[in-house]
């Protein structure tokens, strides 16, 4: 019988096997959301018309372990309803060949909690980007956590001058200088964080 | 104990991998994975002077003024054309669907008077399905000038008309080509005219900026008397919100496929003229995205 003496070898055999069950409970922690059909929508309202450009192909993210929220949208996708409206927007005042994105990316600045299953207020803080131009906006919004799903729903205002996107002038053709954006989406939970990229 | 640092080595590693995953996800942008129609091929319902695929969605009008001056070699003496020599046609088409319109229109030139239509056969799309546009466009004239016709002349004599297929494709988010097919007759023609023209246009458009584009047209007649020439046109075009203005110069002075397929008769570079092109897209209430 041969004596058996790897001190080292129990020593780093302990630390891997604590290290995978850090790295465990870090994926279990690592709760993330994803969709690609997400619902955005804008609304412009004015004392001619009032119109909605929307769009479902809202891409989203967001993990609770470290309160990381983004989302994009390809602005060729939004629809006003009026497709010379839809040429106007994109060709002439959001260039989506130039700028097809309008993108945000923040973190989850209130308290929450992840274990309750009721709607929940948050406050996130992020950068907001469109027509190249990006602007640091704190927007509140609703939350509702399951193990499965996540719902959201956020709005705030956009004002166009603040991203150098012009107003049309027009006749016929009035749009609000502030557009009311808002989000409603349900994020599904992914198997597999690394399966999160698009 | 060689062995067991690498096995600590390799658990450490673990562990940190472990927790920059969970935490370094970041979304790239993708465009959107949807099949859509192209947008913007041409931006008005004529290249310069020849039809593009461009047509007007369901319920929106256009009106528009094309304007040619007289030709720019006159000189000093005419004002480099602006003087006199004018033609202008009046006109207004409406969409009835996203891919059918129709319009009407008059030519100070022979007082013409025509009526046309405009078909959307095909869309390119975004992601799969056709590569090009592909549009039809017809048009009728008749010419009410009581000097133009001598004697003893049915109405049917009068009247002159095209049908015109046309092939475009946005190659980039600057360039789009377009080829045209193109038939013209004319029931009553004077002696050494033909009756029917054949010819091919082939156009083109370049985005200089946001809102302004180059476009040229050239028009080759297969079979052309010996007074005929080919038309060739050259515009800058301005594109704003619901105006499109062109701004060019042509060897042609009419509008009309039919007559620009028989009344072009100065040479290209030599006998050119001053012209513009105003359209107005209009929508109307319930003018609603199709497909």
């Amino acid at each position: 019988m041969k004596q058996i003496n790897y001190p080292g070898g129990i020593f780093a055999v302990v630390a891997l096997v604590f290290s995978s069950l850090f790295t465990l409970a870090g994926a279990a922690h690592a709760q993330v959301y994803m969709t690609k059909h997400g619902h955005v929508q804008f609304v412009s309202h004015s004392t001619l018309e009032d119109f909605t450009g929307k769009s479902d192909y809202l891409v989203g993210r967001i993990n609770l372990a470290d309160s990381t929220v983004q989302f994009y949208i390809d602005l060729t996708t939004v629809s006003t309803g009026v497709r010379l409206r839809d040429e106007h927007m994109q060709e002439e005042y959001l260039q989506t060949d130039k700028y097809p994105f309008a993108q945000f990316s923040g973190k989850i600045v209130s308290s929450f909690n992840p274990a309750s299953a009721d709607t929940q207020q948050v406050t996130v803080k992020g950068t907001f980007k469109v027509h190249n131009v990006s602007h640091v906006i704190t927007v509140s919004g609703k939350v509702k956590i399951s193990p499965q799903k996540l719902y959201v729903y956020a709005a705030w205002p956009v004002k166009l001058g603040d991203y150098n996107i012009r107003i049309p002038q027009v006749l016929f053709m009035k749009v609000s200088p502030t557009q009311a954006v808002s989000i409603s989406t349900t994020l599904d939970r992914t198997k597999n964080d690394k399966s999160s990229k698009p | 104990m060689k062995k067991s640092i690498s096995l600590l080595t390799l658990a450490l590693c673990f562990s940190i991998f472990g927790s920059y995953t969970a935490n370094a996800q970041q979304l790239i942008p993708h465009r959107a994975d949807v099949n859509q129609p192209v947008i913007a091929t041409f931006k008005a319902p004529t290249v310069v002077l020849l039809p593009s695929v461009k047509n007007l969605y369901a319920k929106t009008l256009n009106m528009s003024i094309y304007h040619t001056f007289g030709l720019v070699n006159t000189g000093v003496k005419q004002f480099w054309g602006l003087d006199g020599g004018t033609n202008i046609r009046l006109g207004l088409d409406y969409g009835i669907t996203n891919d059918l319109s129709v319009g009407l229109g008059r030519t100070s030139l022979n007082k013409n008077v025509d009526a046309r239509f405009k078909y959307s056969i095909l869309h390119q799309m975004t992601e799969n399905g056709s590569p090009v546009d592909l549009a039809v466009t017809g048009d009728l004239g008749v010419i009410t000038e009581p000097q133009a016709f001598q004697g003893s002349y049915t109405f049917g004599d009068k009247l002159g008309y095209s049908l015109m297929f046309m092939a475009a494709r946005k190659f980039s988010d600057n360039l789009s080509l377009q080829v045209s097919p193109v038939v013209g007759h004319f029931n009553k023609v004077f002696s050494g005219e033909k009756n029917t023209y054949f010819g091919v246009g082939f156009s083109g458009r370049y985005k200089l900026t946001g809102h302004t584009a180059l476009a040229i047209e050239y028009l080759p007649v297969f079979n052309k008397t010996n007074s005929m020439t080919n038309e060739l046109s050259v515009a800058v075009n301005i594109e704003t919100g619901g105006h499109v203005f062109q701004l060019f110069f042509s060897n042609s002075q009419s509008f009309d496929p039919q007559d620009i397929l028989r009344r072009t008769n100065n040479q290209a570079f030599k006998g050119f003229r001053f012209g513009f092109n105003i359209n107005r897209i209009f929508w109307f209430k319930g003018a609603k995205r199709g497909k």
